[in-house]
């Protein structure tokens, strides 16, 4: 048995559409623009039919062809004109409810035959009805219609899972952006009923905006700018005035929207056309002036309503809040003073009406409908029956798409982006159609097609047109190798992170942020070194090709590097791989920059010996593990390379300090074969390692989920989404890198397991007092535990800190891994991380 | 959505310090746009754009002499987009400007 799970809003001013789906209502968005809100507007213009927020902005460009308010007129025989060139034609107010109707069609996927509507409890037979036949009209093939307050009533019973034991008599008080309507509703275990209703089609929170424009903002700014007729010019909206309104709209909603959550705002007004830069506070009481009258209004209805149903206050359980125009706590405020009842805004005002509507339409079963033949026929059109054309890669902000059908065709077509950002609306055209879209600079912008038929039913969608602006330099050379920056482990080696990877085109420029792992003090000889290499990421340094060599020491800086320090270094890579590099450390306004040609390529015979003292100190490690393992092919092998190296630093050592002799570049090319060869024996193990190092934290997380906050579950997310990125490379650093981060989140995780901290309490709880330094350790232990009976463990954290920062260096156990994060560890070499 | 919140802070401050001429603090927003990019954030000023009524990543007033080729003369929020895993955006915040013509 189908439900019919879909409701819509049709409002006056906007409306909206939401999905039912396992117990829940999810109110969807506008693929275009991603609001949920549309606005009941639609314009015609050159052909072309908009609907929402981009037909209301041509109230000025076009107004006589912006119609809104339409359902005011629905039922009735009021028509609109439409004029267009030099023909002019009608419209319904029915016809224009469809487009909207249809709009919000659009949003969903595939479930568009059958649908809930709803409607004001004052519409009568006419009304209603010719609500449905917008419906029909817009392509649904069942509407039910529902009633607005019951709606309301619908969503604030379920979302808040209130329980009705028995009769109750709820008010709903409905103040939106156009309209007015209060409703008396009955509701029990089984049903709810309108019993009576009352309202105002011309009373709305636009009123309210235009007031507090006019009485309260006005009044002040021409106070402080002495000018008394600055509302008179306003109000003739002529020339650059009428562009001040706009302006005055725009910060007025801002601060009216602050004045819901604080007592008192800041207006900030800078206008530079009138000279106006100036701010003032804005009270809530300031609002309220221009509120109370309105909201005065409307308490009459409700005053009317209940003495006219023989009902007062006390006989209402709940009066529930609907329109945006009740955000304001003035109005909220009010309601509870009078009725002493409950005022419930526990559900969005805006959306209310969407939610409840989709609640019954998520238990209201479909009729049973009857598929025509016609449908199951509808004549699609096939991808290759429609030719497009555009450039995949440009340069140019705007780019052309255009299309022909083969054969003789008069149909709609509409153009989107993806994103949300770019919408043509319907438009009218035969056989062929072009269009400029405009696109989202330095991305990828995919672009969507669809073509409908005479009747407006969709018959083609293509969502594939890709256009990348300014990503790609057509004409440019490929990069042979990876370009890395060596940079420092936390454990007295380095490793080299990719800054520009292989197969990318030249020219490229990236700029990296970095920070000192060591100090530097002026006229020292401590010293940070940038090295650029080209080779693999990943790989030992040692083993590639250095192409850019700086050193910053404290003989050459003006002021001292403390540690900590932040570093920008920009790298630039021309056609040709020449190497132009410029750092810049905004502590002391230094600026350095140096470039780098393969041709004059310079050699440091200390690196070179850094780099072969790194590779002994590693192999050293590596024979021992061979020969303890009985591996001794293996140790073999890293024997020779030991023995290679050392014939090599013999050589080298004998060569320092004699920088022009071309010895040295052949010594560095031998150095790095062999740094190669050690590295590529070492590095499938190496890596194999890490990997399994990220599996056993992944279980980790996955055994400790249910203490993750969202938070952390979104940390945890970002690093496995990108798993295949990092597990592919074979780079054990980067895996690293990886684990690391994901290390730190399980440890926050821990942290939220209760049972954690009681653990590590007891373990330093039992520790002899001779292993603390001198302190109030005693009371430390007698207060940790009564936290623990208590069950107080947000204060038994900080205990368990204290008392760690208080044993004795010696005794501070490695083992434990967050308490590894409390120490720090702490080598330099590069001086970078 | 603070991050949203936040970026239009930040967006106010660079008009502001601009329209004083005064550039002392690019550096500085360079590093906060590279961050933002990095959390997925792509942030478009469409000051001077030519308008079109097709552009549906902002929201525009349209004011003032409407003759001549339309465009953006004052942004008061910035277009946001984010990043979705899958390298995809999506549009989650209009530009609010105002436009006229030239």
């Amino acid at each position: 048995m189908e439900h019919i799970n879909i409701g819509i809003d049709l409002g006056t001013t906007n409306s909206g559409i939401g999905r039912y789906e396992n117990g829940k209502v999810q109110v969807l968005k506008n693929p275009v623009g991603l609001k949920e809100i549309l606005p009941s507007v639609v314009s015609f213009r050159k052909g072309r039919i908009i609907v929402g927020d981009k037909a209301r902005e041509q109230y000025l460009t076009n107004a006589e062809n912006v119609f809104s308010a339409f359902k005011r007129r629905i039922g009735t025989s009021e028509n609109y004109w439409v004029k267009q060139e030099n023909e002019s034609s009608e419209i319904t107010p029915v016809d224009l409810s469809a487009y909207v109707l249809k709009e919000l069609s659009n949003y969903l996927h595939n479930e568009k035959d059958s649908v809930v509507i709803t409607i004001p409890a004052s519409f009568d037979t006419i009304q209603s009805n010719a609500t449905k036949q917008a419906g029909y009209q817009a392509g649904f093939k069942e509407v039910v219609l529902l009633q607005e307050p019951i709606a309301a009533c619908l969503a604030y019973a379920n979302v808040s899972h209130i329980n009705i034991e028995k009769e109750q008599k709820w008010l709903v008080y409905d103040f939106g952006g156009g309209t007015f309507d209060t409703a008396l509703i009955y509701i029990n275990q089984r049903e709810l009923k309108v019993i009576d209703n009352k309202g105002n089609n011309f009373l709305g929170g636009v009123d309210i905006d235009h007031a507090f424009i006019r009485e309260v903002i006005v009044p002040k700014l021409s106070e402080i700018t002495g000018n008394v007729e600055l509302w008179d010019k306003i109000a003739l909206k002529q020339g650059v005035y009428e562009k001040f309104w706009h302006y005055l709209n725009y910060i007025g909603e801002e601060v009216k929207k602050q004045l819901s959550l604080t007592q008192t705002a800041w207006l900030e007004v800078d206008f530079a056309e009138l000279h106006i830069m100036t701010e003032f506070e804005i009270s809530r009481e300031d609002l309220n002036t221009v509120v109370r009258p309105k909201y005065l209004e409307t308490e009459k209805f409700i005053l009317e309503l209940l003495s006219e149903n023989d009902v007062t206050f006390s006989d209402i359980e709940r009066i529930i809040l609907v329109g945006g125009t009740t955000y304001i706590p003035f109005i909220k405020d009010e309601l509870k003073r009078i009725s002493q009842s409950i005022v419930d805004d526990t559900v969005d005002p805006t959306t209310a009406v969407i939610v409840g509507a989709a609640y019954y339409a998520g238990a209201h079963p479909k009729a049973v409908t009857v598929k025509t033949v016609a449908d199951e026929q509808a004549p699609k059109l096939h991808r290759e029956d429609v030719k497009i054309s555009y450039e995949p890669y440009t340069n140019d902000i705007e780019e052309l798409i255009a299309f022909k059908i083969n054969d003789q065709f008069k149909g709609l077509y509409r153009i989107s982006r993806n994103d949300g950002g770019f919408d043509t609306g319907l438009i009218g055209f035969s056989e062929s159609g072009s269009e400029f879209v405009t696109l989202i600079p330095k991305a990828k912008n995919i672009f969507r097609l669809r073509i409908y038929d005479a009747e407006e039913k969709e018959i083609y969608d293509n969502a594939d047109i890709n256009i990348s602006h300014g990503l790609y330099n057509v004409s440019g050379q490929l990069l042979p190798a990876d370009i890395c920056i060596e940079l420092d482990n936390n454990d007295d080696t380095t490793y080299l992170e990719v800054v520009f990877k292989r197969n990318s085109i030249l020219p490229l420029k990236k700029t990296l942020y970095k920070t000192f792992t060591k100090s530097i003090i002026v006229n020292s000889d401590d010293k940070i070194v940038i090295n650029l290499v080209e080779g693999k990421g990943g790989t030992m340094p040692g083993a590639n090709l250095s192409i850019g060599y700086i050193e910053l020491s404290g003989k050459t800086i003006h002021s001292d590097l403390i540690q900590g320090t932040d570093i920008e270094i920009k790298v630039n890579m021309d056609e040709s791989r020449g190497l132009y590099v410029m750092i810049y450390i905004p502590a002391t306004e230094e600026e350095i920059e140096r470039s780098f040609h393969i041709a004059s390529r310079d050699v440091n015979c200390e690196k070179i010996l850094y780099d072969i003292t790194q590779a002994e100190a590693l192999l050293a490690k590596e024979i021992a593990i061979s020969n303890k393992e009985e591996a001794y092919e293996v140790s073999a092998m890293f024997s020779n390379i030991e023995q290679e190296l050392s014939d090599l630093r013999k050589t080298a050592e004998e060569l320092f300090g004699d920088n022009l002799t071309v010895e040295k570049y052949r010594i560095d090319e031998r150095k790095r074969k062999l740094l190669g060869e050690l590295d590529s024996l070492t590095r499938a193990r190496d890596v194999y390692a890490v990997l399994n190092e990220y599996k056993e934290l992944k279980t980790d997380f996955i055994s400790q989920e249910k203490y993750a906050t969202p938070e952390l579950i979104n940390k945890y997310k970002l690093i496995t989404t990108r798993e295949n990125e990092f597990l592919k490379s074979n780079d054990k650093h980067l895996i690293k890198k990886m684990n690391d981060e994901l290390r730190s989140v399980n440890i926050k995780v821990h942290e939220q397991n209760p049972e954690f901290f009681v653990r590590v309490f007891l373990s330093l709880r039992f520790m002899p007092l001779t292993q603390y330094k001198s302190g109030n350790v005693e009371e430390l232990f007698q207060m940790g535990n009564n936290f623990i009976m208590e069950k107080n463990y947000e204060q038994l954290r900080p205990i368990v800190y204290v008392l760690y920062g208080m044993l004795k260096e010696e005794f501070k156990s490695r083992r434990e891994e967050h308490f590894q994060q409390l120490q720090n560890v702490k080598f330099s070499k590069m001086g970078l991380k | 959505m603070e991050m949203v919140a936040i970026i239009n802070q930040v967006f106010d401050i660079e008009q502001k310090l601009g329209a004083k001429g005064e550039t002392f603090a690019e550096r500085n927003f360079t590093r906060i746009y590279h961050e933002l990019d990095a959390m997925g954030y792509y942030i478009v000023d469409p000051s001077n754009r030519a308008y079109h009524e097709t552009d549906t990543d902002i929201e525009a007033t349209l004011s003032g002499n409407l003759s001549g080729q339309l465009k953006v003369t004052r942004v008061l929020k910035p277009i946001i987009y984010q990043k979705v895993p899958g390298g995809e955006m999506a549009l989650i915040q209009k530009g609010i400007v105002i436009i006229e013509g030239k």
